[in-house]
């Protein structure tokens, strides 16, 4: 198995995808970035076993919308959810998908590299 | 309160158009004694029916009832005028007394005085043409005996309905005084909401670029580039470590312009305190205070609205900066201590400022009380409901080398359970 699987970027905000995905080949992982998450939906990224890094808020289909899609298709997709803020209902909506764990922005590396390490190692 | 109920009550009038037809049948009664001539009863008459209607028109459309009611006090003026004429001048002095009376209940004015006083001689004047009536002072028993009921009657019908009138007009003009002001205020709320709805927003698009300086400065690090001088990426770290604490501090702000349910929960309140002074750490610097805390770690967790005891808490510590930012202040400490109680755990702020004058102490907690120029007067009231509504009590005392102490009491998960 490859040791070090993809990652994937899907947020709106370019500047904070540029620096994620430069971030992420810094730490080793293969990463592709989507601007939207139909974006992402029409590549083939979705079938591939990589972990999807996600942002809430999107204008078009946002962060919610596509986790709803992607288990209607039933993909099951390792998720780390990115919010700008900590918006209790959308928040408790997402509390009945399995993901891997949220990160409120502005986040530190390591605590983006604690929710890897928990995808990957299952920590 | 609507316009409608700003007007003088009909209560009032329907004294006053008593009074006045009291007064016209004793002059009637004056008249018929003396054979009136036909032209003198014509001018009573009218009198007597167009001047109750002219007040009655005017209190109705007049927009402000002080003014409505100084008209009808000059109205009252001109049949004290046919009184004081037709007992030859016997009534002068007590009808001027009672002229005097009523102009006081709304306020002495040179114009106001010289309108009454002038109705009044212009109907004395009139009245004694028409009747007859000569300036004569008479001291005769008879005389004095036949006016007493004048004498006692007018005065006091006067200087009741004046009194009572006089009284709710200036009631009316400063409720509508105080609505204006209220308007004002509420524009200013408003704008300051509107301020906090932007800072909420403003947050969420700060946090966009803070993430992204973050992620490049931890990038460049990720790589640990050989070569590159110790000092740069000393730099680089600052720089991440600095975005994340501008993200901290926007993260605050917006959790406390949220709006909201109020949500209580079991919290712990030191922490909280901490996080507040770390929202106010500028504005206490600023001003050069001396933060000193007895904050127990140990303390039971509190049954409150998050939210709600922040914003009680940023309001007492920034009236504390306030009241100690005068240059007159040698020693700004502001101290903050918890401790707990039997059933409640109890917040005190103290401040070396200039203290609550004890006049003010009374009033301290209700809304628009207020010693700065700016200020609305509003901090103290809302951080007095806030606490309250969560089961607290607030309230405050000098402190006693100088300056202010203000206490509250918040309810414990148990107690407030029970």
């Amino acid at each position: 198995m490859n040791p070090n699987p993809p990652v994937f970027v899907v947020d709106d905000e370019e500047p904070v995808r540029v620096s994620l995905s430069k971030l992420l080949r810094a730490m080793g992982y293969p990463t592709q970035s989507f601007a939207s998450a139909t974006a992402f939906l029409e590549s083939e990224a979705v079938s591939e076993h990589g972990c999807l890094l996600l942002d809430l808020r999107m204008p078009g289909m946002s962060g919610i919308d596509l986790i709803e899609e992607l288990t209607r298709r039933q993909l099951a997709v390792p998720i780390i959810v990115m919010t700008g803020h900590t918006d209790m209902k959308s928040v408790q909506r997402l509390e009945s998908f399995p993901l891997v764990g949220f990160l409120e922005k502005p986040f530190s590396v390591d605590q983006l590299r604690e929710l890897l390490d928990r995808w990957r190692f299952g920590i | 309160m609507s316009e409608q109920e700003l007007r003088l009550s009909r209560q009032v009038y329907r004294l006053r158009i008593f009074g006045l037809g009291l007064g016209f049948l004793c002059i009637a009664a004056v008249f018929y004694q003396r054979d009136a001539t036909l032209l003198a009863w014509t001018v009573l008459a009218a009198h007597g029916f167009v001047w109750p209607h002219v007040a009655w028109y005017h209190a109705r459309t007049s927009a402000d009832p002080h003014v409505a009611e100084r008209i009808n006090l000059v109205v009252d003026s001109m049949m004290g005028g046919i009184f004081v004429a037709l007992m030859q001048f016997t009534l002068l002095p007590s009808v001027l007394i009672v002229a005097m009376l009523s102009m006081d209940k709304l306020g002495w004015g040179w114009r106001f005085l010289g309108r009454t006083s002038g109705a009044m001689a212009a109907t004395c004047l009139v009245t004694t043409v028409l009747t007859g009536a000569s300036f004569r002072l008479d001291t005769s028993m008879p005389v004095i005996v036949a006016s007493i009921p004048l004498m006692v009657a007018y005065p006091f019908a006067v200087a009741f309905v004046s009194e009572r009138s006089g009284r709710m007009a200036r009631e009316r003009k400063k409720a509508v005084e105080q609505t204006a002001v209220l308007r004002e205020q509420l524009a200013h709320i408003a704008r300051v909401g509107t301020l906090g709805e932007m800072a909420a927003g403003l947050a969420h698009e700060l946090n966009q670029p803070l993430t992204a300086i973050h992620l490049e400065a931890q990038t460049a690090l990720e790589f640990r580039p050989a070569g590159v001088p110790e000092d740069v990426l000393d730099s680089l770290s600052r720089i991440g470590e600095q975005s994340i604490r501008a993200g901290d501090i926007v993260r605050r702000m917006r959790t406390f312009a949220r709006r909201g349910q109020a949500r209580r929960e079991a919290i712990a309140i030191s922490p909280l305190i901490q996080e507040v002074l770390a929202l106010l750490d500028h504005d206490l610097r600023l001003n050069g205070v001396e933060t000193i805390l007895h904050l127990r770690d140990d303390l039971p967790p509190v049954f409150v609205d998050r939210i709600e005891i922040e914003q009680v808490m940023v309001n007492l510590i920034r009236n504390a900066i306030e009241a100690m930012g005068s240059a007159a202040t040698p020693v700004r400490q502001l101290t903050i201590a918890t401790e707990p109680m039997p059933r409640d755990v109890r917040v005190t702020v103290t401040d070396t400022g200039g203290g609550i004058a004890p006049t003010i102490l009374a009033r301290l907690f209700h809304p628009f009380q207020t010693t700065k120029s700016a200020g609305l007067g509003l901090g103290l009231s809302i951080c007095q409901s806030l606490v309250e509504a969560n089961g607290g009590r607030v309230s405050a005392g000098p402190h006693p080398p100088g300056g202010a102490t203000f206490f509250f009491e918040l309810p414990l998960v148990r107690a407030a359970n029970a």
